[in-house]
């Protein structure tokens, strides 16, 4: 948000970024943001890797100022991509840079894959959390949770509510509603968010995604998450997250005021993420598998170490 | 391929399978036992020669037992752990016949490998591996009973529910050291507890056994409720006999802590992911304990329930010990990892 | 206690009331009467100390309403209190002339409790000594009251001394094995209800060598008393309808001691014994119809109000309110019922549980049945749970079937409401705060038959299996309570209480 005046280079990257992302139509910014960093690898013409390093990271940096919305999960995935392309450099043997070029690449494009599949992944891992006859409450019109729901079986009926939660884009809503809506087996219900509390004794799970998953086992999530979690957790409601991998974060917030302000604030200065710490969570669906909140850590380390 | 051992271990699993399809068992021990029986004969026999094929009948042989008695899910979690020690074995030799090739993130490594090169010391290895976990099936309760000493002290009031082997090896051995009382719950139909108090009276340890009615009344005088269960979810929640989540609630209302005794083989990756748990994975048995026959036409409208399993939700355990050591429940993922194979990436 | 109560309010309404429908003043004596009868036996198998707490609450409140009315009687007080000291029912003479029977029914009342037997002699010795002194006031009624109040209080504590518990016998007799544990083998569990009383014969409660006679305690209360605490009579409703009874037949059958005549009693109106006893039963049978039948009523109409077309009503054991609800409610709307049960059939010689089935079987669509350790599967599907009640603590505790707050502890846990059915008869003015304190130990469970052979003689005293019958329900997981009065939270029973009070006072 700091102005800058964008150089060539970033305006190409910038051009790239946004390339990428209306390619990729559906899929998380978060992606198009990988494809963007692969690309600056296979173009870099540095001569060492500290400089094609760099030379990442200042894409990294562009691509964060540009992203609307979806900044924390950009962030992380990028933060991911960089641990993972540079792992095992130490184990290349030979020091040419072309060399270490093309394991950055091959490491990356890897990594990426893996980001593509994961959505998939996570929404069949969460599918099954729905039984015949379900009552449902859906929060914060994530496209996890969404594919998660078109991908029930069409003999299983449920019922979904659905918050209105705070708009980021205008058509935001209706798009999600509308393909909740299409979905046979669905009967939707669209609710304030302030119905919340006195819809919750008659529901049987809630489901949220998440933008980020902090180091806690905690989320960042549109802001409404935290009072769906607690008002959960009192009526004894379980509350399941749907979240890819990549979403995973350094973060550690302490409170509400301890998640770095540049993500908490969307557009005129109102606030957009909240933070919901991880003793409302029942259990994370991630495509690295099911998580309590507490392998949350275990996991962020091994991806980190 | 012999095929009379082939024939052997065939017929012993058919065996197996008719036993766990009849109802036919009370302790999932027993079933385990079986099934490294099988296991170790197959293994001896000549019907493989690669640690795939080792593989694909383990897999194959886990599936069988599942669909033969979904609830019991014993057999199955030995299976897959030795299917995970086969392809650590495996991945070792052959990394230490391949000193060149290259340490692999993880999530790829296994992709990687090929199962169906042959590893003579695999054989010997993998037998090895069954011999000890026969003998940790046997000595898992005597394991247990040795942490006794450090959870139980003198002039407690310890609550338990049921009959379980291993709490009642815990129990006497903690009488050695100190003197306590016991109350227990006879949970009611089976009412396995009258066997458990005869059994620590016997011992002479003070023991009250009193009707599943009067927990919640009791649990005020309680300082620890030490129970065994049938299985450990994969979330640290627990599949236990009908009636443990009452004692796990009272416990949780009077802040009595819940110590759950449990082996390594109880340990099931499952997560109980429908909110309707009990109704997947449940055994109803007959209600005959429940109503008596000679009412049969008064009775004819209405149906009688008796579930042998009970859900209880982690956050009623405050602590889990294994024959490895005790954990908390939060603990439980890390374990899972370390057990049994990784899920497909 | 009650009687002792109820002959007070007798009297003290016959004679204070001079030119009031006779009716009346015995209306409101039986109330008070009834409500003491009913607390004296409520607790009389129970515990004994609330219903001679509340009784003498009621008779306090009663005797200082009646007391400006037997200003009258002022003067016959004093004469007769000076005769205190030497007469065995120095009582008789306090307030009314019939005090004697007050001390001599005290002593059936005592004795119709099963387990006061051991405790009766000192009991009665206390009676006798604490009327001493409160003899030598002369202000009538308060002294009486104060009197009588006095001498139910000591009935309490002596009630509520403990007893040598007869369980302890045993494991005294494990002597000898020379280790300290001997001294430790007196069960720290089993302590928890040395205070109760446990079911005894008759035969134990009466003897020379007790100093209790069973002569002047009409038969009916110890039949009463028996049943009682051998569990033939159970249900708090069909206990206090039995006393009722009981009471009725004790005051047909009643005929004063010799030396003093119904007409000794001061009543405005010389009635005839006959007459006197139509008015007593007459107040039995109001108390009864109103207290007992049309509470009964009132709480049906509330409580069926509560359940919906398609409910899945979840109801414990066998409560006859919670029947009646179910069965009312069954006429006007479809749902369906899931009973729990205690302790099977198979180990139980009568199950609660099938009582319920037998009766509810043709009315009610669905029923499902299952022991309660099968509680938390069914318990997803509930959407209320219905339980009756056996007392209604001050602290909003519910006195109830051991295990009914467990069957509330699961329901909380699973958000749904529950709702406790309760007269407001049952209000009762303690506050426990565990199971212990008021309990009844019952007979009927013990080791399983195929273990009771294996069991070596030194190893028995290590065993012991008490039957807990009732207990105590934490307000905070009740959602609400239906009395006849109203739909009320867990917490107004003393707001109940005082309301009653005062309007008892006041009328």
């Amino acid at each position: 948000m700091s102005a800058f005046v964008p150089g060539s280079k970033d305006n190409e990257i910038m051009n790239l970024f946004e390339n990428f992302i209306a390619i990729g139509q559906e899929q998380s910014p978060a992606i198009a943001a990988v494809r963007t960093l692969i690309h600056t690898i296979q173009n870099h013409d540095g001569s060492t890797v500290n400089q094609l390093v760099q030379e990442i990271k200042e894409a990294i940096r562009i691509v964060e100022t540009i992203t609307g919305k979806s900044k924390l999960a950009v962030s992380s995935c990028c933060a991911q991509f960089l641990q993972h392309a540079t792992l095992n450099l130490a184990n290349i043997e030979s020091a040419e840079m072309a060399m270490c070029k093309n394991h950055m690449e091959e490491e990356g494009t890897k990594y990426l894959q893996r980001c593509e599949r994961a959505i998939t992944k996570v929404a069949s891992a969460g599918a099954p959390l729905i039984f015949d006859g379900a009552k449902i409450l859906v929060h914060s019109n994530s496209q996890v949770v969404l594919e998660a729901l078109k991908l029930v079986p069409e003999n299983i009926k449920f019922t979904a509510w659905i918050t209105s939660s705070e708009k980021d884009a205008a058509n935001e809503i209706q798009d999600f509603e509308y393909e909740v809506d299409k979905c046979a087996n669905i009967t939707t219900n669209f609710i304030q968010d302030s119905e919340i509390g006195y819809i919750m004794e008659t529901i049987d799970l809630v489901l949220v995604g998440a933008e980020a998953v902090v180091k806690n086992g905690g989320i960042l999530n549109k802001v409404g998450t935290l009072s769906v979690a607690i008002c959960a957790k009192e009526m004894n409601k379980p509350l399941y997250v749907l979240a890819e991998s990549f979403k995973f974060s350094l973060i550690y917030p302490l409170n509400q005021r301890d998640v770095p302000s540049e993500f908490r604030y969307g557009a005129n200065n109102r606030v957009r993420i909240d933070y919901t710490p991880p003793k409302y969570i029942t259990m994370l669906i991630t495509d690295r598998g099911l998580l309590t909140p507490t392998a949350v850590c275990d996991e962020l380390l091994e991806m980190y170490l | 391929m012999g095929s009379v051992e082939e024939d052997t271990t065939t017929s012993s699993l058919l065996a197996l399978e008719a036993l766990l399809k009849r109802g036919q068992y009370t302790r999932s021990g027993q079933i385990s036992l079986l099934t490294l029986d099988i296991v170790e004969k197959y293994v001896q026999s000549n019907c493989w020669k690669t640690a795939g094929d080792l593989i694909t009948w383990l897999q194959d042989t886990a599936e069988t037992l599942r669909k033969a008695a979904a609830s019991e899910t014993a057999s199955g979690n030995l299976i897959l752990r030795l299917i995970k020690i086969v392809r650590d074995d495996f991945t070792n030799r052959h990394r230490s016949r391949n000193p060149g090739l290259m340490s692999q993130n993880s999530v790829d490594s296994e992709q990687g490998l090929d199962f169906n090169l042959e590893i003579p010391e695999l054989r010997s290895d993998v037998q090895n591996t069954i011999y000890e976990l026969q003998s940790e099936l046997e000595l898992s309760a005597e394991n247990i009973a040795e942490e006794a000493d450090k959870h139980i002290h003198s002039n407690e009031v310890v609550l338990t529910m049921g009959k379980s082997k291993t709490v009642e090896a815990f129990l006497k051995r903690a009488a050695k050291k100190a003197v306590f009382e016991v109350i227990v719950a006879e949970c009611a139909p089976a009412s396995n507890g009258h066997e458990l108090a005869h059994s620590l009276a016997s011992s002479k340890i003070q023991t009250t056994l009193i009707a599943d009615t009067a927990i919640f009344a009791m649990m005020s005088r309680v300082n620890k409720v030490i129970i065994g269960t049938h299985s450990v979810l994969a979330n640290g929640g627990l599949k236990a006999i009908a009636g443990i989540h009452l004692v796990a609630l009272a416990a949780k209302y009077y802040n009595v802590p819940v110590i759950v005794l449990v082996p390594m083989y109880k340990l099931s990756p499952e997560y109980p992911l429908s909110t309707d748990i009990n109704k997947t994975t449940n055994r109803f048995v007959s209600p005959d304990q429940l109503l008596d026959y000679s009412d049969g036409d008064v009775y004819s409208k209405v149906c009688a329930y008796n579930p042998v399993f009970d859900y209880v939700p982690p956050n009623l355990i405050s602590l889990f010990i294994f024959n490895i050591g005790s954990l908390a429940p939060s603990y439980i993922y890390r374990l899972l990892h370390e057990t049994y194979p990784q899920i497909k990436r | 206690m009650c009687i002792n109560l109820i002959w007070n309010m007798a009297d003290s309404s016959k004679s204070g009331k001079p030119g009031k429908n006779p009716a009346a003043a015995a209306d409101a004596e039986a109330k008070a009467k009834e409500k003491a009868a009913r607390k004296a036996l409520f607790e009389a198998t129970r515990g004994a100390d609330i219903a001679a707490a509340k009784a003498s609450k009621e008779k306090n409140k009663k005797q200082v309403k009646k007391n400006p009315k037997s200003e009258n009687n002022a003067s016959a007080p004093k004469t007769p209190a000076s005769k205190e000291q030497d007469v065995p029912d120095k009582v008789e003479a306090k307030v009314k002339a019939n005090q004697s029977p007050p001390e001599v029914k005290t002593q059936k009342r005592v004795e119709g409790a099963p387990k006061s037997s051991e405790v009766k002699p000192s009991s009665k010795d206390k009676l006798r000594v604490e009327k001493d002194p409160s003899n030598e006031k002369v202000t009538p009624k308060s002294e009486a009251v104060s009197d009588i109040t006095k001498s139910v209080r000591n009935l309490e504590i002596t009630e509520a001394k403990p007893k040598r518990s007869i369980l302890k016998a045993p494991s005294s007799a494990v002597k000898g094995t020379g280790r300290t544990r001997e001294l430790k083998s007196q069960s720290r569990v089993q302590t928890l209800f040395d205070h109760l009383p446990k079911g005894v014969e008759p035969r134990e409660l009466f003897g020379e060598e007790k100093g209790v006679s069973s002569e002047g305690i009409h038969p009916g209360f110890i039949a009463l008393g028996l049943m009682c605490s051998h569990g033939q009579l159970q249900g708090s409703n069909k206990r206090v309808i039995a006393l009722l009874n009981v009471v009725g037949q004790f005051f047909d059958s009643y005929s004063p001691p010799p030396e003093k005549d119904f007409k000794d009693i001061e009543v405005e109106e010389k009635k005839s014994e006959k007459d006197i006893k139509k008015d007593l039963a007459f107040a039995l049978q109001v108390f009864r119809e109103e207290r007992v039948d049309k509470a009964t009523e009132a709480i049906v109409a509330k409580a069926k109000a509560k359940i919906v077309q398609d409910d899945v009503v979840l109801i414990f054991g066998s409560s006859d309110l919670v029947r009646e609800v179910i069965v009312e409610a069954s006429l006007e709307k479809t749902f369906s019922v899931i009973i729990i049960d205690g302790r099977p059939y198979a180990t139980e010689r009568r199950s609660k549980g099938l009582d319920i089935i037998k009766e509810l079987g043709n009315k009610v669509q669905i029923i499902k049945y299952t022991s309660i350790t099968g509680l938390s599967n069914v318990i997803r599907s509930v959407t209320k749970v219905i339980l009756g009640a056996h007392g209604l603590l001050n602290n909003g505790g519910v006195l109830a079937h051991a295990g009914t707050s467990q069957i509330a502890l699961m329901a909380a846990a699973n958000n749904i409401p529950v709702i406790v059915c309760c007269e407001t008869l049952k209000f009762c003015d303690k506050s426990p705060t565990d199971s212990f304190f008021l309990n009844e130990i019952g007979t009927g469970f013990g080791l399983h038959k195929k273990f009771t052979d294996a069991m070596t003689p030194d190893c028995g005293p290590y065993l012991v299996t008490p039957v807990i019958k009732y207990d105590v329900t934490p307000p905070e997981l009740v959602t609400a309570v239906i009395t006849d009065v109203d739909i009320l939270p867990c917490t107004s029973v003393p707001v109940v209480l005082r309301v009653q009070e005062n309007r008892a006072i006041k009328s």
